[in-house]
């Protein structure tokens, strides 16, 4: 009964009371006290995370998780897409430079007349020059046989 | 809640829980396993206390409580009124030692990893390493440091579920 009465007794205490004895510092606290406590939700906070549901490896990573933003990131992002725009551009120029001239004859039968036109202009413009090299041909071989004797 | 945030908000009135556990213990060993049971309550409860205005207060109302059933069950009260068990609005005292019972299977557990997983295991809960230094620590890949973890978790998790339907 005893038992019972300071078990009722205690149960009925207030919280002045509580805090009252709470804060009697003629109690000694153990000094590992908060290492032990610390220890302990240390062990629950590792057993909680070991056995909760997790995701499986090769699922989908958060992307702040994957890719957490670093201005190093930023910077490779911005001379890459600055690369690529100037390799475009550059591919773009050098298209239109070496584009091969347009067909200007639809007709196969005066294309041909106008190759063999230009081809005849440039044989009479030709002609007087290989005349003239003819002379010159004959002329060093005097010279050489001059030579020889 | 993680750790960090559940300590700065219970442990400053961990030394008041003491004191008082201590005068209704009578004991410094039952005042220390009182506080223990305490936080473990606390924690296993703590999202669901973030709205509690005074934690000491809370706290010290919880000590007296965990005494009250320390108590209880040191003392023969059969002649106890059931519906004063009632109004004392407890936590079933089994639950507490079920999961410490938990942490210590699990701690077990992990001594029982391969070498390696368990390595990894301590660098990730124990030293909160991220994948990216555990790699760089272990000469692994931040793929293989994961799929081991994994591995050595799901193992941890198929053994406790095999220990409790044992126990069944």
């Amino acid at each position: 009964m005893k038992n019972e009465n300071i078990l009722k007794e205690m149960e009925n205490f207030d919280l002045e009371t509580l805090e009252r004895l709470s804060s009697d510092e003629k109690v000694p606290v153990p000094q590992d006290l908060e290492q032990s406590l610390d220890r302990l939700v240390t062990r629950l906070s590792v057993a909680e995370k070991i056995l909760s549901p997790e995701e499986e490896p090769g699922a989908a990573v958060p992307l702040e998780k994957s890719h957490p933003f670093r201005w190093r990131n930023l910077w490779t992002a911005v001379a890459s897409i600055a690369a690529g725009l100037l390799l475009v551009a550059g591919v773009n120029t050098m298209t239109d430079l070496y584009v091969s001239p347009e067909d200007t004859y639809k007709d196969p039968q005066e294309a041909y007349m106008e190759i063999e036109r230009v081809l005849g202009l440039i044989s009479d413009k030709m002609s007087p020059a290989t005349e003239g090299l003819s002379q010159l041909d004959a002329r060093f071989r005097e010279q050489m046989d001059l030579f020889k004797k | 809640m993680e750790q960090v945030e559940f300590e700065n908000r219970w442990f400053p009135y961990q030394e008041n829980f003491y004191r008082l556990a201590f005068h209704l213990m009578a004991s410094e060993s039952d005042a220390m396993d009182v506080v223990q049971d305490v936080y473990v309550k606390l924690w296993t409860q703590r999202d669901r206390l973030t709205d509690i205005s005074s934690p000491k207060a809370y706290g010290l109302v919880l000590v007296r409580n965990v005494c009250l059933d320390s108590l209880r069950q040191k003392v023969k009260v059969g002649t106890l009124d059931e519906v004063v068990l009632q109004k004392t609005n407890m936590d079933n005292p089994e639950s507490r030692l079920c999961l410490k019972e938990r942490v210590r299977q699990v701690e077990q557990l992990i001594e029982d990893l391969p070498e390696d997983q368990r390595q990894l295991i301590v660098m990730k809960f124990y030293q909160n390493r991220d994948h990216e230094q555990i790699a760089r620590a272990t000469g692994l890949s931040q793929v293989n440091v994961r799929v081991k973890i994994s591995r050595a978790r799901k193992f941890i998790r198929k053994m406790i579920q095999k220990q409790e339907n044992d126990e069944k």
